[in-house]
């Protein structure tokens, strides 16, 4: 009976196809503006790198001499090539690993219930919040061989008798860049890790300490698989970070001292922008972006091999029905023995433990408040130092007299009558207003782009076609952006569009559409299908449903979205360094690593009143919507 | 008002079939429940009645209009789902006037028709809430509401109570029947619960893997199961089902339970399975538990040892151990035996509903 039923089934496939086509028409029309711009803005750049790769290229004469793979025949056993490699991938193992560690220790304090809690849930986020460059330049300067904070404290305190020269030392410098990354890092994996700590269900811990299982077996066997998903999500995230971290290394060292610090990224731009040797640049930056994808694989084939399964659906639970059918047999009696209660002591009472456990936790929240908070604040410090103050010889921690003459510097671009003025600081204010432009451009233009794509990608996930083009669009996340530059500079310049703020809005569409669709497709994920199903009943055509009833109650995602591409295009260096020559379109970033170049005295003070000015917006935004950080992370990435 | 026709609508998602073949005509005003387990396509073709999804092949049909490829809002259905799925950044009258709005009638109109069913559900003091300040049982009447405010041309129900406790469940399906019978909206249930589905229905549809096992009034279907999983799925605690050990002899069914001889009357069965039977076959005996009373004097008995006592307050059930096969049987509450006591059971023979092993169909 079944048999012919299916086979007359198979001879209507014909209404079947079209009607399938039909249901696709929406998702492709909500996917690809995205994707279009994805191509635009990622597909075409890597594909022009790769050509670059091939070729060398005279920048004076114009002139492209194909040379096949030459260029990474050059660079690949090239001993300056090696050592960056193993420095990349040691720096890459070492933050991962710090920031994970650092990341799921924050995250299961700010897990515990304390007074204080949801303040420093905030407050965490400081560090991450803040651009890189301005981190690099607030660590740059606590490490300082000669007027250094941290030699400052040391000398105080009397442990040493003259200045150390902490950067001046490859070895150490190495680590102290790493150690800044995990603290600029650490943040967003402990975001993610908390999210990912509250989805669990309270009674899954419940049924294990019933089950006899101390807080040391809870974590490994229930709370470690649960986060699975998330680590994967983490794991990638920060490795590529990792990979490509380069703002730290521009403002900190500039790959030395020597080439101690000279990782991947360095290089690349180094053969490109410093020895403008494009071919070998985008030979180095392509090598780069395939470890990138090889290790996104591996992550995911080592972290997901669950991800793959499906709930039981027809066949199974066909089967589950026939079971109910059951004909009344023989009767067997239960029985089960009593198995012996393992007898565990403590060596503390419960009383003292608990009291212990309290001081603990106190002692714990207060040192994430001082390493997250501290730093920022002693920006804020020396930003309101007069410049002579900072650099002391020799130097000291306690100020002379607090001033706001250093933001006066910054932001009244006539100058101030009296005081010694510097070119940079009186770009200061327009540079701001580039940021602010721009930042606002990309996060319009990316949540029109990434939630419409999101929702298609969400709601559309059992068509091939559309599985299909995200998994594109995920592994382009992969992608160290300096590899992206390159193309993106030539173009632009051959646009006429070099040194505009609309090339730096398409330039950052290809670093956060991808990231963007992502989390708005985590978070429609969490929303009932029902919801615009009722919509349409109700008379909304589909559209409308998205309209009136989705895109509303989306709003804690599209904020969270929102947040990510504000921070991200507002604190981004590399891109604005490059594509931008003059104040006109320049951001706040580049202006401030522009005091590095040529630093004088009584540059100091408007340098971290400036840097001050560049971190407050995205930590004031960070801090303010931090709840909807962790709700709109929370739905995101757990599908992961 | 609209009744509803199905056409041979099946439903393939890839290779598996949800709904297959499914012929269903819900005339003008009639409550139909679609009845069957979870996953067997009483869902899905339920969504395909509202337009949320597209057949793979066959029709949906409103009185003589043909909506398969129709758009949900062009239909003028309303539906309850099992979440509620009530608009979250919505207050309840704002939940109700939704659909209307959509239609753009005028606010004098809206405001009418929401009072009328905020009347009718009681919904009156609850119309500024939003649905997080709702309980359970308001939000399922606010879903109610939002669906008959419109007074659509059919109702669909997607297993609208089973998020309710169990008291609040029975008397919400008293309400849902009685405001289905007095706005006399055509309605399609979909639900998991045979209780519910005998005292909502007007007729039920029996769904298993998507296809339509039987289709009849509640009393027809509890009564007169066409196959063995009609009979195991209506009815509450299950029926009976033992193999019984049959020839037909001297003009009735000579039969043992085991070991246990029970002499049933060919009427049993119907005229044209008589021949299946023959000689001698293993059959499948079904018999409610509420057919089959401890002590009672009937014509046919069985004896077996209790096991198990459960009071549910109007009447006790035992278990009863058969010497290899159990049962379960109703006893009254005032004489119930204790476990180890040797009971008879008494049932009548029209009570007895015989079945075919192999293709489990009715005899």
């Amino acid at each position: 009976m079944a048999v012919t039923r299916s086979a007359s089934a198979v001879a209507d496939v014909g209404i079947r196809r079209r009607r399938d086509r039909e249901s696709l028409r929406l998702p492709l029309l909500l996917t690809l503006p995205a994707l279009i711009v994805v191509l635009l803005v990622i597909g075409l750049p890597f594909v022009y790198s790769a050509g670059l790769s091939l070729h060398r290229i005279n920048m004076l004469t114009q002139r492209w001499v194909f040379v096949g793979l030459q260029n990474y025949l050059e660079v690949l056993p090239d001993s300056d090539f090696i050592a960056a490699f193993q420095r990349t991938l040691y720096f890459a193992v070492i933050t991962v690993l710090g920031g994970l560690v650092l990341g799921m220790a924050m995250a299961l304090v700010l897990n515990m219930r304390f007074p204080g809690r949801d303040p420093l849930r905030s407050i965490v986020l400081v560090p991450w919040a803040m651009s890189p460059v301005a981190v690099g330049i607030l660590w740059g300067w606590m490490f300082n061989g000669d007027y250094g904070p941290l030699n400052a404290v040391l000398l105080d305190l009397g442990i040493v008798d003259k200045p150390i020269h902490w950067l001046g030392n490859g070895t150490v410098a190495f680590h102290l860049i790493a150690l800044v990354q995990v603290w600029n890092q650490a943040p967003l994996t402990s975001l993610l890790i908390l999210a990912g700590l509250q989805s669990i269900p309270e009674n899954l811990h419940r049924a294990a300490r019933i089950d006899g299982a101390g807080p040391v077996q809870r974590f490994v066997r229930i709370t470690l698989p649960w986060l699975r998903p998330m680590l994967l999500l983490v794991l990638i995230l920060t490795t590529i970070n990792s990979i490509m971290a380069f703002d730290l290394f521009w403002v900190m060292t500039k790959g030395g001292p020597g080439s101690a610090t000279t990782v991947f990224s360095w290089m690349g731009y180094a053969y490109a922008f410093q020895f403008f040797k494009f071919g070998q640049g985008a030979a180095i930056l392509y090598i780069l972006s395939i470890a990138c994808l090889i290790l996104a694989w591996v992550y995911l084939k080592l972290l997901s091999p669950s991800a793959r399964r499906r709930p039981a659906r027809g066949a199974a639970a066909e089967a589950a029905g026939a079971a109910a059918l059951h004909i009344q047999g023989a009767r067997a009696i239960m029985s089960l023995p009593r198995t012996a209660l393992a007898q565990r002591r403590g060596l503390l009472s419960g009383k003292a433990r608990r009291a212990l456990g309290r001081v603990g936790l106190g002692i714990a929240a207060l040192l994430i408040f001082l390493w997250s908070f501290g730093p920022f604040l002693w920006l804020v410090i020396m930003s309101v130092s007069p410049s002579a103050d900072l650099i002391r010889s020799p130097p000291s921690l306690i100020p002379h007299s607090l001033t706001f003459e250093n933001y006066a510097f910054v932001l009244s671009p006539t100058g101030v009558a009296g005081g010694q003025m510097t070119v940079q600081a009186t770009r200061v204010p327009l540079s701001i207003l580039n940021s602010l432009i721009i930042a606002v451009a990309v996060t319009a233009i990316n949540l029109v782009l990434g939630s419409l794509a999101g929702y298609a990608y969400s709601r559309y996930a059992r068509s091939r076609l559309l599985a299909g083009t995200l998994w594109v669009l995920m592994m382009t996340r992969m992608l160290p952006s300096l590899a992206l530059i390159l193309p993106f500079f030539i173009v632009f310049k051959t646009l006429g569009l070099l040194d505009t703020r609309t090339a730096l809005i398409i330039a950052y569409c290809s670093l956060i559409l991808p990231l963007c669709i992502w989390i708005m497709k985590g978070y429609f994920d969490g929303l009932p299908p029902n919801l615009e199903k009722a919509a349409l009943v109700d008379g909304c055509t589909r559209f409308q449903a998205i309209r009136k009833i989705v895109m509303p109650v989306a709003r804690p995602g599209i904020v969270a979205a929102g947040i990510f591409c504000f921070l991200v295009s507002w604190n981004e260096f590399i891109f604005a360094l490059i594509l931008t020559g003059t104040p006109q379109a320049q951001t706040i970033p580049v202006i401030i690593a522009g005091f590095l170049v040529q630093l004088r005295f009584y540059d100091y003070g408007p340098m971290f009143a400036a840097s001050v000015l560049a971190v407050l917006p995205p930590v004031i935004i960070t801090l303010a919507f931090q709840r909807y950080l962790v709700r709109g992370m929370l739905s995101g990435s757990l599908k992961g | 008002m609209a009744s509803v026709t199905l056409q041979t609508l099946s439903k393939l998602y890839g290779d598996v079939t949800a709904v297959d073949a499914l012929d269903l005509r819900i005339t003008d005003g009639e409550f139909l429940t679609l009845l069957g387990p979870s996953g067997c396509g009483k869902s899905t073709a339920l969504a395909c009645v509202a337009g949320l999804e597209r057949p793979t092949q066959g029709a949906v049909v409103f009185d003589d209009r043909d909506v398969t490829d129709l758009e949900p809002h062009q239909r003028n259905v309303a539906m309850v789902f099992q979440d509620y799925a009530l608009y979250p950044h919505m207050t309840v009258q704002q939940n109700m006037s939704f659909g209307l709005k959509q239609q753009r009638l005028d606010g004098a109109t809206i405001d009418r028709q929401v009072a009328g069913a905020a009347d009718l559900l009681g919904l009156g003091p609850l119309l500024q809430r939003r649905p997080a300040e709702l309980s359970g049982g308001q939000r399922q009447r606010v879903a109610v509401g939002r669906a008959v405010v419109r007074n659509p041309a059919v109702f669909l129900m997607d297993e609208p109570l089973s998020n309710l406790d169990a008291a609040l469940r029975i008397r919400t399906r008293t309400e849902i029947k009685r405001l289905q019978r007095e706005l006399g909206i055509t309605s399609i249930f979909v639900t998991h619960d045979q209780e519910e589905a005998m005292v909502l229905s007007d007729r039920i549809a029996v769904i298993r893997s998507g296809q339509l096992q039987q289709i009849g009034p509640p009393m027809e279907v509890y009564r007169e199961p066409r196959n063995l999983f009609v009979a195991s799925f209506i009815g509450s605690p299950a029926m009976n089902i033992v193999e019984l050990e049959a020839s037909v002899a001297d003009g009735a069914i000579a039969g043992t339970v085991a070991g246990q001889k029970l002499a049933l009357p060919l009427a049993a069965v119907a005229r044209q399975s008589l021949p299946r039977i023959g000689e001698r076959k293993t059959l499948l005996l079904g018999i409610r538990p509420t057919d089959l009373v401890v002590g009672a004097a009937r014509d046919l008995q069985l004896s077996g040892s209790v096991f198990l006592v459960e009071p549910v307050g109007p009447v006790t059930y035992v278990d009863v151990d058969l010497g290899g096969p159990t049962m379960k049987a109703t006893c009254d509450p005032d004489q119930a035996p204790a476990a180890g006591d040797r009971v008879s059971l008494g049932f009548s023979a029209g009570r007895v509903r015989l079945f075919d092993p192999t293709g489990e169909v009715r005899l």
